[in-house]
Protein backbone atom coordinates (compact mmCIF):
# COMPACT_ATOMS: atom_id res chain seq x y z
CA UNK A 1 0.00 0.00 0.00
CA UNK A 2 1.17 3.44 -0.91
CA UNK A 3 1.92 5.72 2.51
CA UNK A 4 1.20 8.75 1.42
CA UNK A 5 -0.21 10.25 4.42
CA UNK A 6 2.01 10.76 8.00
CA UNK A 7 0.25 9.92 11.39
CA UNK A 8 1.85 11.55 14.34
CA UNK A 9 1.20 8.93 17.49
CA UNK A 10 1.82 9.03 21.16
CA UNK A 11 0.33 9.45 24.91
CA UNK A 12 0.11 11.31 27.79
CA UNK A 13 2.84 11.93 29.94
CA UNK A 14 2.25 9.83 32.95
CA UNK A 15 0.99 6.86 30.57
CA UNK A 16 3.21 4.01 30.62
CA UNK A 17 0.66 1.51 28.23
CA UNK A 18 1.84 0.21 24.92
CA UNK A 19 -0.88 -2.55 23.79
CA UNK A 20 -2.70 0.34 22.19
CA UNK A 21 -0.28 2.57 20.47
CA UNK A 22 1.09 -1.03 19.12
CA UNK A 23 -1.95 -1.60 17.91
CA UNK A 24 -2.72 1.83 16.56
CA UNK A 25 0.88 1.38 14.81
CA UNK A 26 -0.54 -1.37 12.65
CA UNK A 27 -4.12 0.20 11.92
CA UNK A 28 -2.83 3.62 10.57
CA UNK A 29 0.13 1.72 8.66
CA UNK A 30 -2.94 -0.49 7.12
CA UNK A 31 -5.22 2.69 6.32
CA UNK A 32 -2.37 4.04 4.59
CA UNK A 33 -0.43 6.38 6.76
CA UNK A 34 3.10 6.32 7.32
CA UNK A 35 3.39 6.01 11.68
CA UNK A 36 5.82 7.70 14.04
CA UNK A 37 5.26 5.85 16.87
CA UNK A 38 6.00 8.28 20.02
CA UNK A 39 6.11 5.62 22.40
CA UNK A 40 4.42 5.14 26.47
CA UNK A 41 4.75 8.16 28.74
CA UNK A 42 5.53 10.43 25.95
CA UNK A 43 7.04 13.74 26.93
CA UNK A 44 5.42 16.77 25.73
CA UNK A 45 8.21 18.06 24.17
CA UNK A 46 9.19 15.06 22.01
CA UNK A 47 5.64 16.11 20.76
CA UNK A 48 6.55 19.24 20.09
CA UNK A 49 9.95 18.68 18.39
CA UNK A 50 8.39 16.00 15.71
CA UNK A 51 5.72 18.78 14.52
CA UNK A 52 8.63 21.56 14.47
CA UNK A 53 11.11 19.08 12.35
CA UNK A 54 8.27 17.21 9.82
CA UNK A 55 5.06 17.34 8.94
CA UNK A 56 2.07 15.22 10.06
CA UNK A 57 -1.67 14.91 8.10
CA UNK A 58 -2.85 13.66 11.75
CA UNK A 59 -1.85 13.82 15.38
CA UNK A 60 -3.45 10.63 17.56
CA UNK A 61 -3.08 10.50 21.30
CA UNK A 62 -4.15 7.19 22.68
CA UNK A 63 -4.20 6.93 26.60
CA UNK A 64 -5.75 4.38 28.70
CA UNK A 65 -4.56 5.47 32.35
CA UNK A 66 -7.55 7.58 32.93
CA UNK A 67 -5.10 11.05 33.19
CA UNK A 68 -5.79 12.18 29.99
CA UNK A 69 -8.91 14.89 31.04
CA UNK A 70 -5.57 16.41 33.02
CA UNK A 71 -2.63 16.01 30.86
CA UNK A 72 -4.30 15.94 27.53
CA UNK A 73 -5.79 19.50 28.07
CA UNK A 74 -1.81 21.49 28.55
CA UNK A 75 -1.12 18.86 25.29
CA UNK A 76 -3.54 20.31 23.15
CA UNK A 77 -3.46 23.63 24.22
CA UNK A 78 0.64 23.67 23.30
CA UNK A 79 -0.11 21.66 20.08
CA UNK A 80 -2.45 24.05 18.72
CA UNK A 81 -0.62 27.57 20.14
CA UNK A 82 2.86 26.65 18.41
CA UNK A 83 0.92 26.38 15.10
CA UNK A 84 3.31 23.58 13.74
CA UNK A 85 0.10 21.54 13.47
CA UNK A 86 -3.21 22.52 11.52
CA UNK A 87 -4.08 19.24 10.59
CA UNK A 88 -5.97 16.48 12.44
CA UNK A 89 -5.56 16.33 15.90
CA UNK A 90 -7.59 13.19 18.06
CA UNK A 91 -7.60 11.59 21.24
CA UNK A 92 -8.65 8.39 21.92
CA UNK A 93 -9.19 5.53 25.11
CA UNK A 94 -10.41 6.26 28.28
CA UNK A 95 -9.80 9.70 28.96
CA UNK A 96 -11.06 10.08 32.98
CA UNK A 97 -10.94 7.51 36.01
CA UNK A 98 -15.07 7.47 35.78
CA UNK A 99 -17.52 5.74 33.60
CA UNK A 100 -20.17 7.96 34.12
CA UNK A 101 -21.20 9.83 30.25
CA UNK A 102 -21.86 12.93 31.76
CA UNK A 103 -18.63 13.46 33.62
CA UNK A 104 -16.79 12.06 30.29
CA UNK A 105 -19.17 14.69 28.00
CA UNK A 106 -18.06 17.29 30.43
CA UNK A 107 -14.38 16.28 29.96
CA UNK A 108 -14.74 15.28 26.20
CA UNK A 109 -16.48 19.16 25.49
CA UNK A 110 -13.31 20.77 27.85
CA UNK A 111 -10.43 18.63 25.85
CA UNK A 112 -12.40 19.64 22.02
CA UNK A 113 -11.66 23.68 23.58
CA UNK A 114 -8.49 22.86 23.83
CA UNK A 115 -8.09 21.95 20.53
CA UNK A 116 -8.63 18.22 20.10
CA UNK A 117 -11.16 17.83 16.65
CA UNK A 118 -12.77 14.62 18.11
CA UNK A 119 -12.16 12.98 21.23
CA UNK A 120 -13.03 9.33 21.17
CA UNK A 121 -13.75 7.86 24.79
CA UNK A 122 -14.32 4.37 24.89
CA UNK A 123 -14.61 3.21 28.15
CA UNK A 124 -18.48 2.80 28.47
CA UNK A 125 -19.43 2.36 24.59
CA UNK A 126 -17.67 1.40 21.70
CA UNK A 127 -16.63 4.90 19.61
CA UNK A 128 -13.49 3.22 18.17
CA UNK A 129 -15.48 2.41 14.95
CA UNK A 130 -16.57 6.03 14.46
CA UNK A 131 -12.63 7.05 14.46
CA UNK A 132 -12.08 3.81 11.93
CA UNK A 133 -14.37 5.43 9.64
CA UNK A 134 -12.90 8.97 9.88
CA UNK A 135 -9.98 7.22 8.24
CA UNK A 136 -12.08 6.85 5.21
CA UNK A 137 -10.52 3.50 3.59
CA UNK A 138 -10.65 3.11 -0.39
CA UNK A 139 -13.93 2.23 -1.53
CA UNK A 140 -12.57 -1.28 -2.07
CA UNK A 141 -11.86 -2.39 0.86
CA UNK A 142 -14.79 -3.45 3.09
CA UNK A 143 -14.65 -1.41 6.36
CA UNK A 144 -14.12 -4.14 8.95
CA UNK A 145 -15.71 -2.96 12.64
CA UNK A 146 -12.42 -3.20 14.69
CA UNK A 147 -13.80 -3.76 18.65
CA UNK A 148 -12.53 -0.80 21.29
CA UNK A 149 -8.70 -1.35 21.80
CA UNK A 150 -8.51 0.56 24.80
CA UNK A 151 -8.88 -1.60 27.57
CA UNK A 152 -5.84 -2.47 28.64
CA UNK A 153 -4.96 -3.14 32.38
CA UNK A 154 -1.50 -4.37 32.32
CA UNK B 1 8.11 -3.77 60.90
CA UNK B 2 6.99 -7.47 59.16
CA UNK B 3 8.57 -9.54 57.27
CA UNK B 4 6.85 -9.72 54.28
CA UNK B 5 8.27 -12.61 52.74
CA UNK B 6 8.01 -14.75 56.16
CA UNK B 7 4.63 -13.38 56.34
CA UNK B 8 3.96 -14.80 53.03
CA UNK B 9 5.36 -18.28 53.02
CA UNK B 10 3.90 -19.01 56.69
CA UNK B 11 0.25 -17.89 56.17
CA UNK B 12 0.66 -19.77 52.62
CA UNK B 13 1.88 -23.26 54.63
CA UNK B 14 -0.78 -22.82 57.07
CA UNK B 15 -3.59 -21.69 55.28
CA UNK B 16 -3.12 -21.84 51.10
CA UNK B 17 -1.83 -19.08 49.03
CA UNK B 18 -2.40 -15.80 49.91
CA UNK B 19 -4.44 -13.20 48.02
CA UNK B 20 -3.50 -9.81 47.13
CA UNK B 21 -5.63 -6.66 45.23
CA UNK B 22 -3.79 -3.88 43.21
CA UNK B 23 -5.54 -1.19 45.46
CA UNK B 24 -4.74 2.49 45.38
CA UNK B 25 -6.41 5.49 46.16
CA UNK B 26 -5.27 9.27 46.22
CA UNK B 27 -7.23 9.98 49.38
CA UNK B 28 -5.35 8.66 52.55
CA UNK B 29 -8.53 8.62 54.21
CA UNK B 30 -10.27 6.14 51.35
CA UNK B 31 -6.61 4.19 51.45
CA UNK B 32 -6.79 3.54 55.11
CA UNK B 33 -10.25 1.97 54.76
CA UNK B 34 -8.98 -0.04 52.21
CA UNK B 35 -5.97 -1.55 53.83
CA UNK B 36 -8.34 -2.42 56.99
CA UNK B 37 -11.59 -3.86 54.39
CA UNK B 38 -8.75 -5.95 53.04
CA UNK B 39 -7.23 -6.68 56.28
CA UNK B 40 -10.81 -8.25 57.33
CA UNK B 41 -11.97 -9.58 54.20
CA UNK B 42 -12.52 -13.33 54.90
CA UNK B 43 -9.50 -14.47 52.74
CA UNK B 44 -5.85 -15.28 53.20
CA UNK B 45 -4.67 -11.26 52.36
CA UNK B 46 -1.86 -8.84 52.32
CA UNK B 47 -2.66 -5.19 51.83
CA UNK B 48 -1.30 -3.30 48.94
CA UNK B 49 -0.74 0.40 48.20
CA UNK B 50 -0.90 1.46 44.43
CA UNK B 51 0.99 4.56 44.03
CA UNK B 52 -0.81 6.83 41.15
CA UNK B 53 1.08 7.07 37.60
CA UNK B 54 2.34 10.73 38.20
CA UNK B 55 4.51 9.82 41.23
CA UNK B 56 5.30 6.97 39.04
CA UNK B 57 7.19 8.83 36.42
CA UNK B 58 8.73 11.49 39.76
CA UNK B 59 6.22 14.18 38.52
CA UNK B 60 5.45 15.47 42.08
CA UNK B 61 4.72 18.64 41.35
CA UNK B 62 1.68 17.06 39.12
CA UNK B 63 0.79 14.78 41.69
CA UNK B 64 1.03 18.34 44.29
CA UNK B 65 -1.28 20.19 42.21
CA UNK B 66 -4.37 17.15 42.03
CA UNK B 67 -4.17 16.81 45.35
CA UNK B 68 -4.68 20.61 46.08
CA UNK B 69 -7.36 20.37 43.52
CA UNK B 70 -9.35 17.25 45.03
CA UNK B 71 -8.60 16.25 41.64
CA UNK B 72 -8.71 11.75 42.02
CA UNK B 73 -5.50 10.56 40.87
CA UNK B 74 -5.60 6.86 40.02
CA UNK B 75 -3.37 5.35 43.09
CA UNK B 76 -1.73 7.22 46.24
CA UNK B 77 1.40 9.50 46.08
CA UNK B 78 2.74 8.76 49.10
CA UNK B 79 5.73 11.27 48.00
CA UNK B 80 3.78 14.03 48.53
CA UNK B 81 1.18 12.86 51.23
CA UNK B 82 3.10 13.89 54.67
CA UNK B 83 5.23 11.12 56.10
CA UNK B 84 3.25 11.47 59.42
CA UNK B 85 -0.20 10.53 57.77
CA UNK B 86 1.09 7.16 55.73
CA UNK B 87 3.06 6.07 58.90
CA UNK B 88 -0.27 6.23 61.13
CA UNK B 89 -2.41 4.04 58.13
CA UNK B 90 1.23 1.39 58.11
CA UNK B 91 1.27 1.20 61.57
CA UNK B 92 -2.64 1.03 62.28
CA UNK B 93 -2.43 -2.20 60.10
CA UNK B 94 0.54 -3.86 61.11
CA UNK B 95 -0.83 -3.39 64.62
CA UNK B 96 -3.96 -3.79 64.42
CA UNK B 97 -4.42 -6.85 62.03
CA UNK B 98 -0.74 -8.14 62.22
CA UNK B 99 -0.41 -7.98 58.40
CA UNK B 100 2.85 -6.74 56.16
CA UNK B 101 1.51 -3.88 53.27
CA UNK B 102 3.37 -4.17 49.63
CA UNK B 103 4.30 -1.24 47.59
CA UNK B 104 3.38 -1.33 44.32
CA UNK B 105 4.48 1.64 41.85
CA UNK B 106 5.67 1.36 38.04
CA UNK B 107 8.48 3.33 38.28
CA UNK B 108 12.00 2.79 36.33
CA UNK B 109 13.58 5.07 39.12
CA UNK B 110 11.89 4.29 42.47
CA UNK B 111 14.64 6.00 44.36
CA UNK B 112 12.39 8.78 46.08
CA UNK B 113 9.50 5.75 46.27
CA UNK B 114 12.18 3.90 48.27
CA UNK B 115 13.60 6.89 50.23
CA UNK B 116 9.89 7.27 51.59
CA UNK B 117 9.26 3.84 51.99
CA UNK B 118 12.24 3.70 54.56
CA UNK B 119 10.28 7.19 56.43
CA UNK B 120 7.35 6.02 56.98
CA UNK B 121 8.02 2.23 58.08
CA UNK B 122 7.18 -0.15 55.60
CA UNK B 123 9.82 -2.71 53.39
CA UNK B 124 8.05 -4.40 50.87
CA UNK B 125 7.91 -3.40 47.10
CA UNK B 126 7.78 -4.70 43.50
CA UNK B 127 9.78 -3.84 39.91
CA UNK B 128 13.09 -3.92 39.09
CA UNK B 129 15.42 -2.49 36.86
CA UNK B 130 14.38 -4.36 33.26
CA UNK B 131 10.70 -4.98 34.05
CA UNK B 132 9.78 -1.73 35.43
CA UNK B 133 12.26 0.16 32.79
CA UNK B 134 11.61 -1.76 29.60
CA UNK B 135 7.86 -2.25 28.65
CA UNK B 136 6.55 1.09 30.75
CA UNK B 137 8.60 3.55 30.47
CA UNK B 138 11.09 5.59 28.01
CA UNK B 139 14.07 6.11 30.43
CA UNK B 140 17.12 4.18 28.78
CA UNK B 141 18.17 0.93 30.29
CA UNK B 142 21.54 1.94 31.59
CA UNK B 143 20.00 5.06 33.74
CA UNK B 144 16.98 2.06 35.21
CA UNK B 145 19.96 -0.54 36.01
CA UNK B 146 22.11 2.64 38.13
CA UNK B 147 19.13 3.78 39.54
CA UNK B 148 17.63 0.33 40.76
CA UNK B 149 20.87 -0.22 41.96
CA UNK B 150 20.71 2.96 43.99
CA UNK B 151 17.44 2.55 45.21
CA UNK B 152 17.88 -1.18 46.01
CA UNK B 153 20.49 -0.23 48.23
CA UNK B 154 18.94 2.70 50.02
CA UNK B 155 15.88 0.25 50.82
CA UNK B 156 18.12 -2.17 52.24
CA UNK B 157 19.81 0.02 54.26
CA UNK B 158 16.41 1.53 55.76
CA UNK B 159 15.32 -1.68 56.93
CA UNK B 160 16.35 -5.76 57.68
CA UNK B 161 13.18 -7.08 55.91
CA UNK B 162 13.56 -5.46 52.55
CA UNK B 163 11.64 -7.39 49.62
CA UNK B 164 11.53 -6.58 45.71
CA UNK B 165 8.94 -8.64 43.69
CA UNK B 166 10.90 -9.07 40.57
CA UNK B 167 7.85 -7.87 37.79
CA UNK B 168 9.47 -9.39 35.00
CA UNK B 169 6.79 -12.14 35.00
CA UNK B 170 4.20 -9.37 33.74
CA UNK B 171 6.30 -7.84 30.70
CA UNK B 172 3.91 -6.72 28.67
CA UNK B 173 1.20 -8.04 30.36
CA UNK B 174 0.16 -11.07 27.76
CA UNK B 175 2.34 -12.46 24.40
CA UNK B 176 5.58 -13.51 25.71
CA UNK B 177 7.00 -16.65 25.78
CA UNK B 178 7.52 -18.09 29.82
CA UNK B 179 11.15 -19.10 28.83
CA UNK B 180 11.97 -14.75 28.44
CA UNK B 181 9.79 -13.98 31.56
CA UNK B 182 11.39 -16.96 33.90
CA UNK B 183 15.02 -16.07 32.67
CA UNK B 184 14.41 -12.38 33.13
CA UNK B 185 13.02 -13.14 36.73
CA UNK B 186 15.78 -14.65 37.87
CA UNK B 187 18.06 -12.20 36.61
CA UNK B 188 16.27 -9.90 38.43
CA UNK B 189 16.17 -11.42 41.24
CA UNK B 190 19.85 -11.86 41.27
CA UNK B 191 20.50 -7.98 40.25
CA UNK B 192 17.83 -6.74 43.29
CA UNK B 193 20.20 -9.66 45.94
CA UNK B 194 23.63 -8.29 44.46
CA UNK B 195 21.95 -4.50 45.82
CA UNK B 196 21.30 -5.69 49.30
CA UNK B 197 17.92 -6.53 49.39
CA UNK B 198 17.05 -9.19 51.69
CA UNK B 199 14.06 -11.15 50.11
CA UNK B 200 12.92 -11.29 46.89
CA UNK B 201 10.03 -13.49 44.99
CA UNK B 202 9.44 -13.94 41.61
CA UNK B 203 6.46 -13.08 39.10
CA UNK B 204 4.52 -15.44 36.49
CA UNK B 205 1.54 -13.59 34.69
CA UNK B 206 -1.48 -16.31 33.74
CA UNK B 207 -1.16 -16.45 29.51
CA UNK B 208 -3.97 -18.36 27.05
CA UNK B 209 -3.22 -21.88 28.47
CA UNK B 210 -3.29 -23.01 32.24
CA UNK B 211 -1.73 -26.15 31.34
CA UNK B 212 1.70 -24.17 30.07
CA UNK B 213 1.02 -21.80 32.98
CA UNK B 214 1.48 -24.84 35.28
CA UNK B 215 4.57 -26.10 33.11
CA UNK B 216 5.95 -22.55 33.66
CA UNK B 217 5.24 -21.92 37.20
CA UNK B 218 6.60 -25.35 38.13
CA UNK B 219 9.60 -24.65 36.09
CA UNK B 220 10.27 -21.00 37.59
CA UNK B 221 10.05 -22.91 40.97
CA UNK B 222 12.98 -25.01 40.42
CA UNK B 223 14.90 -22.94 39.06
CA UNK B 224 14.54 -19.93 41.75
CA UNK B 225 15.18 -22.69 44.12
CA UNK B 226 18.26 -24.05 42.14
CA UNK B 227 19.68 -19.86 42.23
CA UNK B 228 17.98 -19.12 46.21
CA UNK B 229 18.20 -19.99 49.28
CA UNK B 230 15.33 -21.72 50.82
CA UNK B 231 13.04 -19.44 53.29
CA UNK B 232 14.60 -16.26 51.09
CA UNK B 233 12.03 -15.89 48.36
CA UNK B 234 7.95 -16.72 47.72
CA UNK B 235 6.05 -17.11 44.02
CA UNK B 236 3.85 -14.46 42.89
CA UNK B 237 1.07 -15.90 40.32
CA UNK B 238 -0.74 -12.77 38.79
CA UNK B 239 -4.61 -13.24 37.20
CA UNK B 240 -4.46 -12.78 33.53
CA UNK B 241 -2.45 -8.51 33.09
CA UNK B 242 -3.52 -8.18 29.41
CA UNK B 243 -6.63 -7.66 27.71
CA UNK B 244 -9.48 -8.49 30.25
CA UNK B 245 -12.57 -10.58 30.37
CA UNK B 246 -15.75 -8.28 30.24
CA UNK B 247 -18.15 -10.39 31.49
CA UNK B 248 -18.21 -11.87 35.15
CA UNK B 249 -18.16 -15.30 34.22
CA UNK B 250 -15.69 -14.68 32.26
CA UNK B 251 -14.32 -13.18 35.26
CA UNK B 252 -15.30 -15.98 36.92
CA UNK B 253 -13.56 -18.49 34.99
CA UNK B 254 -10.23 -16.42 33.99
CA UNK B 255 -9.70 -16.19 37.97
CA UNK B 256 -10.79 -19.86 38.75
CA UNK B 257 -7.77 -20.99 36.36
CA UNK B 258 -5.15 -18.45 37.55
CA UNK B 259 -6.36 -20.27 40.88
CA UNK B 260 -6.10 -23.77 39.86
CA UNK B 261 -2.51 -22.96 38.31
CA UNK B 262 -1.49 -21.38 41.43
CA UNK B 263 -2.32 -24.13 43.98
CA UNK B 264 -1.39 -26.87 41.73
CA UNK B 265 2.07 -25.25 41.31
CA UNK B 266 2.51 -24.36 45.10
CA UNK B 267 2.50 -20.90 43.92
CA UNK B 268 2.32 -18.76 47.62
CA UNK B 269 1.10 -15.18 46.72
CA UNK B 270 -1.80 -14.47 43.92
CA UNK B 271 -2.53 -10.95 42.79
CA UNK B 272 -5.81 -10.67 41.89
CA UNK B 273 -8.44 -8.82 39.32
CA UNK B 274 -12.01 -7.72 39.68
CA UNK B 275 -14.67 -8.10 37.09
CA UNK B 276 -14.39 -4.54 36.70
CA UNK B 277 -11.23 -4.41 35.46
CA UNK B 278 -12.29 -3.86 31.94
CA UNK B 279 -13.79 -0.78 32.54
CA UNK B 280 -12.23 1.46 35.37
CA UNK B 281 -10.40 1.10 38.99
CA UNK B 282 -12.45 -1.16 41.24
CA UNK B 283 -13.84 -0.16 44.51
CA UNK B 284 -12.81 -0.85 48.07
CA UNK B 285 -15.78 -3.40 47.82
CA UNK B 286 -15.67 -4.91 44.19
CA UNK B 287 -11.57 -5.20 45.81
CA UNK B 288 -12.80 -7.31 48.90
CA UNK B 289 -15.46 -9.49 46.75
CA UNK B 290 -12.95 -10.68 44.30
CA UNK B 291 -10.47 -11.86 47.13
CA UNK B 292 -13.08 -13.56 49.06
CA UNK B 293 -14.44 -15.10 45.63
CA UNK B 294 -10.76 -16.54 45.58
CA UNK B 295 -10.51 -17.78 48.65
CA UNK B 296 -13.83 -19.80 48.20
CA UNK B 297 -12.24 -21.08 44.75
CA UNK B 298 -8.96 -21.84 47.02
CA UNK B 299 -10.84 -23.55 49.37
CA UNK B 300 -12.36 -26.18 47.14
CA UNK B 301 -10.79 -29.52 46.87
CA UNK B 302 -10.75 -29.47 42.90
CA UNK B 303 -8.79 -26.48 42.53
CA UNK B 304 -5.69 -28.10 43.99
CA UNK B 305 -5.97 -30.89 41.21
CA UNK B 306 -7.19 -32.03 37.69
CA UNK B 307 -4.93 -29.54 35.00
CA UNK B 308 -2.60 -32.14 33.46
CA UNK B 309 0.98 -31.78 33.78
CA UNK B 310 3.16 -31.27 30.40
CA UNK B 311 6.22 -32.83 31.23
CA UNK B 312 7.98 -31.91 27.54
CA UNK B 313 6.91 -28.26 27.53
CA UNK B 314 8.14 -27.94 31.27
CA UNK B 315 11.58 -29.29 30.53
CA UNK B 316 10.97 -26.78 27.04
CA UNK B 317 10.80 -23.94 29.33
CA UNK B 318 13.33 -25.23 31.66
CA UNK B 319 16.14 -25.80 30.00
CA UNK B 320 15.61 -22.78 27.18
CA UNK B 321 15.55 -20.45 30.88
CA UNK B 322 18.61 -21.90 32.05
CA UNK B 323 20.80 -21.33 28.61
CA UNK B 324 19.17 -18.04 28.45
CA UNK B 325 20.57 -17.20 31.97
CA UNK B 326 23.99 -18.55 31.80
CA UNK B 327 24.33 -16.76 28.34
CA UNK B 328 23.11 -13.71 30.32
CA UNK B 329 25.55 -14.38 33.17
CA UNK B 330 28.84 -15.14 31.16
CA UNK B 331 29.00 -12.07 28.86
CA UNK B 332 30.44 -9.73 31.85
CA UNK B 333 31.04 -10.40 35.78
CA UNK B 334 29.34 -7.06 36.14
CA UNK B 335 25.09 -8.23 36.00
CA UNK B 336 24.16 -4.49 34.99
CA UNK B 337 26.73 -4.63 32.13
CA UNK B 338 25.62 -8.26 31.26
CA UNK B 339 22.26 -7.32 30.73
CA UNK B 340 22.75 -4.40 28.64
CA UNK B 341 25.02 -6.07 26.52
CA UNK B 342 21.91 -8.91 26.52
CA UNK B 343 19.53 -6.25 25.42
CA UNK B 344 21.77 -4.72 22.49
CA UNK B 345 22.50 -7.34 21.23
CA UNK B 346 18.89 -8.77 20.76
CA UNK B 347 19.76 -11.81 23.47
CA UNK B 348 17.29 -10.78 25.35
CA UNK B 349 13.99 -9.18 23.76
CA UNK B 350 10.35 -8.42 24.58
CA UNK B 351 7.94 -9.21 22.11
CA UNK B 352 6.08 -5.59 20.57
CA UNK B 353 7.80 -3.76 23.69
CA UNK B 354 8.42 -0.20 21.97
CA UNK B 355 11.54 0.82 24.15
CA UNK B 356 14.19 2.03 22.21
CA UNK B 357 16.42 -0.40 24.02
CA UNK B 358 14.54 -3.43 23.07
CA UNK B 359 15.14 -4.63 19.54
CA UNK B 360 12.37 -5.51 18.21
CA UNK B 361 13.35 -8.52 16.75
CA UNK B 362 11.00 -10.95 18.43
CA UNK B 363 7.16 -12.33 17.79
CA UNK B 364 5.08 -14.61 19.61
CA UNK B 365 2.51 -17.19 17.74
CA UNK B 366 -0.12 -18.97 19.75
CA UNK B 367 0.28 -22.59 19.07
CA UNK B 368 -2.66 -24.66 18.36
CA UNK B 369 -2.47 -25.52 22.11
CA UNK B 370 -2.83 -22.00 23.03
CA UNK B 371 0.67 -21.77 24.36
CA UNK B 372 2.96 -19.03 23.78
CA UNK B 373 5.89 -19.94 21.49
CA UNK B 374 8.81 -17.38 20.45
CA UNK B 375 9.78 -17.29 17.26
CA UNK B 376 12.51 -15.15 15.48
CA UNK B 377 11.43 -14.88 12.06
CA UNK B 378 10.24 -11.30 10.92
CA UNK B 379 6.62 -12.38 10.06
CA UNK B 380 4.47 -9.76 9.29
CA UNK B 381 1.59 -9.46 11.97
CA UNK B 382 -1.26 -7.17 10.92
CA UNK B 383 -3.63 -5.27 12.92
CA UNK B 384 -6.62 -7.82 13.13
CA UNK B 385 -4.49 -10.85 13.55
CA UNK B 386 -2.65 -8.88 16.55
CA UNK B 387 -5.62 -7.91 17.56
CA UNK B 388 -6.63 -11.14 17.50
CA UNK B 389 -3.98 -12.73 19.74
CA UNK B 390 -4.11 -9.85 22.17
CA UNK B 391 -8.07 -10.61 22.48
CA UNK B 392 -7.67 -14.53 22.58
CA UNK B 393 -8.59 -14.34 26.29
CA UNK B 394 -11.37 -12.43 25.60
CA UNK B 395 -13.21 -14.37 23.30
CA UNK B 396 -12.28 -17.50 24.94
CA UNK B 397 -13.19 -17.04 28.30
CA UNK B 398 -16.28 -14.28 27.63
CA UNK B 399 -18.08 -16.12 24.73
CA UNK B 400 -17.20 -19.93 24.99
CA UNK B 401 -20.30 -21.18 27.12
CA UNK B 402 -19.71 -23.24 29.58
CA UNK B 403 -20.31 -26.71 28.93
Amino acid sequence: MLLNKKALLATIPSDSHSWNLVFMEFFLEENGYDVSNLGPNTPLHDIEKALHTGYYDMVVISSTNGHAYIEAQELAKRIRASATHNGQLFLGGKICTQTDPEIIAHHTAALKDCGFDEVFDDSVMNSFDRFQLLLTPPASMPVQPVSAMHRASA
Amino acid sequence: MLDFNKHVLESAAEYGPVVQPRMGFSDPQLMSQGLQATAQANANSVCTITLDAFTRVNNFQAAGRSIEQGAALNGYPIVNHPPAVTRRMLQDIEQTRNLPVQIRHGSPDPTQIFKRMGEVGVSATEGGPVSYCLPYSRVPLEKALADWAVASRSLSTSSPHSHVESFAGCMMGQMCDPVTLIALNILEGLFLQDHGVSTVSFSYAQGISPVQDLAAATALKHLAADFFEQGKHHLVLYVFMGFFPKSLDGFRRISTDALRVAKQAGVQRIILKTPVESKRIPTIRENVASMEFAAQILRHPQTGSGLPFDRDEYRRILSQASTLIDQVLQLDPDLSQALLMAFASGLLSIPYCLHPDNKRTARVTLTKDNYYLSHANEELDCSYSFLKNLRRNIDTYDLTVTA
